[in-house]
């Protein structure tokens, strides 16, 4: 935030009249003040077009970024490069499915423009400098030379930024096997370096290299699925000691490093606040080739960041093959490094226990962001399921974000919930309707009556912006039916109504009841039956992530129609053919909705919400059922009616039918949309991606 | 120097009016200037801020006086302001702008943040002609440069392939 003028703090002499209040759109200032508290969107799409002034104030402000994503158009990466001139961040993912040379063809690419772009930018800042001081500029803009500039349209030279922020997805470090070090450098005015997502296999890192391009680094993260070799020195060498780094944040992931390298880099690293090494490797040996034994000494590491008192905020600290210390010895010691951060926590799932929970709620109950860094399978089991063994540990953390009301601002989660947490009237057992009442539902799974132990409890955290979390269903109801999208959909929706970002995962595979080995496949619904249009009330909802699990997005063309999804496009809502196709489809539930219907009645669901809240039989009936399902407070009063129809189709159909009318709001605010992995992109094409022909009369 | 002592301010207007130690203590420049030299024994002069706005400032540090998190309140971008502070800033716009200046002035953090993210909420989802007939803005755009701005900036620039 910036202030102000500066203050004199000196009594003023005499009294006078004040001069009439001027109108604060006139104060630069102020306006700059007033545009700090508006989103990248608001200033581009509005603040920009009011005026010169506005124009002005914004033009260095706004946000842009450039996306790249090999599965939208992998022939166009040059048309993506060519806007880098004026982006402050550069996100590019590269899944190659045809080995190494196409990534790192796309690499070169991707590096080339970068440098090129580094190169135009302080070409810039030379003719600038050339150009006299700010005064003379400023007496320029007074004498209306800032129109001419305008009007010269020396576009070449007012859309060039600094490139800020790099992530790269899927690639390979440049310095990487078939590359040579050195070969790559990335620009030096970048604060934010970061290599996401399916890091291949054997990638090395040049930590001193990085840094020595990159003096004003202040956030490094590197790491995912593949093991990462973290070579050489880490601290560049010939380094002016007695300058620091600015990092802020350093996460290593399924790499294996030199701890002493990394001890020595983190005394020139004061303002450090963020240290995440998770699931570090002491070993190559499955990798490309084998190198010395890494060890690593947590004991070492505590009592090096102990006296480097640095200003730590998060930290992670977990060994693939195991510690010597146990998780809550760990834990203890992780809280004791970071006495400064009372609001965001980062855990481990297997750091998840009642005392922790209990300590949080009681001790830090002023949480906003917790976040749980789970480990990523390796050696990689594409059968696995990912969060199997911290299941009682996500158990516990439902029950948290449930019993602690006061994590109103709890901002991002990224861990795992199950559905029969969120299936608060066992209606997840409605799933094949089409076999109607003939077939036997006592079978299903779902307590009749609940024990004090078993009630279901609603989420607490009704503020919740961001949510990013995986969905499994261990033991339950098989994760592939509609009803339990429904529920899924339904649940957040209501529960979390103020979400900005949600990033839904099915994990591909969930663990079978009492078999801890074998596994089973999942798959999210994104067919109109499946309740997506729950999400569609959502007013604040700006992205929406979608992994559906196992069916993964390459077939998903193939398993829903055009019109299951092409009323998230504005334009495409209220037409005709779209209309009538969606009412075709709704007239083939009928007798599904018939066998809910009864089911309803004759009380499948446990405690029948549905049949009590419509009805309103009774207050009394009402209260009881609040009770036996440990819901009886105000926050569920204040759900109640929305929840009472939790996961059935008619309330899926009652949306659907909602979209002709002309009030209907469809998302009103989404901005990024992606189903299955993809990066998130414009609702229209994403499903452009999705169904290629579609506006070629497909 | 006791914690419970009062000063005397006073308004553009010649307008006095007294307030407890504390109170005052909310405004970094009361506070600072007390600190630097001291309670003078005669009133503190404030040209810069009329009385009803005064008072209106006193009223929300009054409000405010216990808060422990005073000066961090309004730090948090997304959050929604609190029920209070926004029965406090319905008011007409020019006594919200000069509230802003007196926060500004009297360098009181959290009423200045809080008054800017009302402006703030006043500019979103609003056009930008509505945000001019709001603020009163003449558009100096010449068409062909509203056109480049809109062409640059108007459509979804991050997905534009």
């Amino acid at each position: 935030m910036n202030r102000l003028f500066k203050k004199k703090h000196t009594l003023p002499l005499s009294y006078t009249t004040p001069p009439p209040a001027p109108s604060i759109t006139n104060i630069p200032e102020i306006l700059e003040v007033v545009f700090s508290y508006l989103d990248n969107t608001t200033l581009r799409k509005t603040c920009l077009l009011v005026c010169r002034q506005w124009h002005q104030l914004t033009h260095s402000h706004v946000l842009r970024e450039v996306r790249w994503d090999w599965r939208w158009k992998r022939h166009k990466i040059g048309s993506a490069l060519s806007r880098l001139a004026g982006a402050h961040r550069l996100i590019c993912t590269c899944i190659s499915v045809h080995g190494y040379g196409e990534v790192d063809v796309a690499l070169s690419d991707i590096m080339r423009a970068i440098n090129q772009q580094a190169t135009d930018y302080q070409a810039m800042l030379d003719k600038q400098s050339k150009h006299g001081n700010q005064q003379d500029q400023y007496q320029e803009q007074q004498q209306g030379g800032w129109r001419l500039w305008w009007q010269q349209g020396e576009s070449s030279l007012k859309n060039i930024r600094p490139l800020r922020e790099v992530e790269l997805f899927s690639f390979r470090q440049p310095g990487g096997d078939n590359l040579t070090k050195n070969v790559f450098h990335f620009p030096a005015t970048l604060t934010s370096l970061k290599f996401t997502g399916g890091v291949y296999s054997g990638t090395r890192l040049w930590v001193d290299q990085i840094l020595t391009d990159c003096p004003l680094l202040e956030v490094f993260h590197a790491g995912s699925g593949g093991p990462i070799l973290v070579n050489g020195l880490w601290v560049p060498p010939n380094y002016d000691r007695k300058r620091s780094l600015r990092l802020r944040s350093l996460v290593l992931q399924n790499a294996m490093l030199d701890q002493a390298g990394l001890e020595d880099l983190l005394s020139i690293t004061p303002l450090l606040q963020e240290l995440k090494l998770i699931e570090l490797l002491s070993t190559t040996q499955f990798v490309i080739e084998n190198l010395t034994l890494s060890y690593y000494d947590w004991n070492r590491l505590y009592r090096r960041l102990k006296s480097l008192a640095l200003p730590l905020r998060a930290l992670q600290f977990t060994v693939y093959a195991g510690s010597t210390l146990s998780h809550t010895q760990l834990r203890q010691r992780m809280i004791e490094l970071c006495p400064n951060n009372t609001s965001e926590w980062s855990f481990a799932p297997a750091d998840i226990s009642l005392t922790l929970l209990q300590e949080l709620s009681v001790v830090h109950n002023d949480i906003t962001t917790l976040e749980l860094c789970i480990r990523k399978v390796w050696p990689r089991n594409f059968s696995a399921c990912t969060i199997g063994r911290f299941s009682e540990g996500m158990r516990l953390l439902h029950r948290y974000l449930c019993d602690s009301p006061n994590l109103v601002k709890l901002k991002c989660i990224s861990g795992a919930i199950f559905l029969d947490e969120l299936d608060l009237f066992d209606r997840a057992k409605y799933t094949d309707l089409a076999l109607g009442l003939g077939r036997d539902w006592s079978h299903r799974v779902g307590p009749t009556v609940r024990s004090n132990e078993t009630k279901k409890k609603v989420w607490a955290c009704r503020n919740l912006r961001s949510l990013e979390v995986e969905v499994h269903s261990h033991g339950y109801e098989r994760l592939i039916w509609p009803v339990q999208s429904r529920i899924l959909f339904g649940y957040i929706a209501t529960v979390c109504p103020e979400l900005e970002e949600l990033d839904l995962k099915l994990s591909s595979y969930c663990l079978q009841d009492g078999a801890d080995r074998l596994t089973r496949q999942t798959l999210l619904h994104i067919q109109l039956e499946g309740g997506l249009c729950l999400l569609s009330k959502m007013e604040y909802l700006r992205t929406l992530k979608i992994d559906r699990g196992s069916g993964g997005s390459q077939w998903l063309a193939k398993d829903i129609q055009k019109f299951d999804i092409n009323w998230i496009v504005p334009s495409e809502i209220n037409r005709d053919k779209n209309r009538t196709q969606r009412r075709r489809v709704v007239e083939q539930w009928r007798q599904n909705l018939e066998a809910e219907r009864q089911l309803e009645v004759n009380g499948a669901a446990t405690s029948s919400p549905h049949r009590l809240f419509t009805d309103r039989q009774s207050q009394q009936h009402q209260s009881n059922v609040q009770d036996e399902l440990g819901l009886g407070n105000r926050r569920y009063e204040e759900l109640k009616d929305s929840l009472a129809t939790l996961g059935l189709l008619s309330e899926v159909k009652r949306v659907v039918e909602s979209m002709d009318l002309p009030e209907f709001r469809c998302f009103p605010s989404l901005e990024r949309l992606s189903f299955g992995g993809a990066f998130e992109q414009r609702p229209v094409d994403e499903i452009k991606r999705i169904f290629p022909r579609w506006y070629q009369g497909g | 120097m006791s914690a419970h002592s009062q000063i005397l301010l006073t308004s553009s207007e010649g307008t006095e009016f007294l307030i407890d130690r504390d109170i005052a203590d909310k405004s970094m420049l009361l506070k600072c200037m007390l600190e630097d030299i001291g309670e003078i024994g005669q009133a503190v002069p404030l040209p810069n801020v009329s009385g009803p706005i005064l008072t209106k400032v006193i009223e929300y540090c009054t409000h405010h006086r216990d808060d422990p998190n005073f000066l961090s309140a309004n730090d948090d971008v997304t959050a929604d302001i609190d029920e209070w502070d926004l029965e406090y800033c319905k008011v007409d716009q020019g006594t919200l702008y000069e509230l802003i200046l007196a926060a500004n002035y009297l360098d009181i953090k959290p009423l200045m943040d809080l008054t800017c993210k009302t402006v703030a909420n006043m500019i979103k989802a609003k056009s930008p002609e509505e945000i001019r007939k709001t603020f009163n803005i003449t558009n100096d755009f010449t068409p062909e440069e509203e056109d480049q701005v809109r062409r640059e900036n108007g459509k979804d620039w991050v997905d534009e392939h």
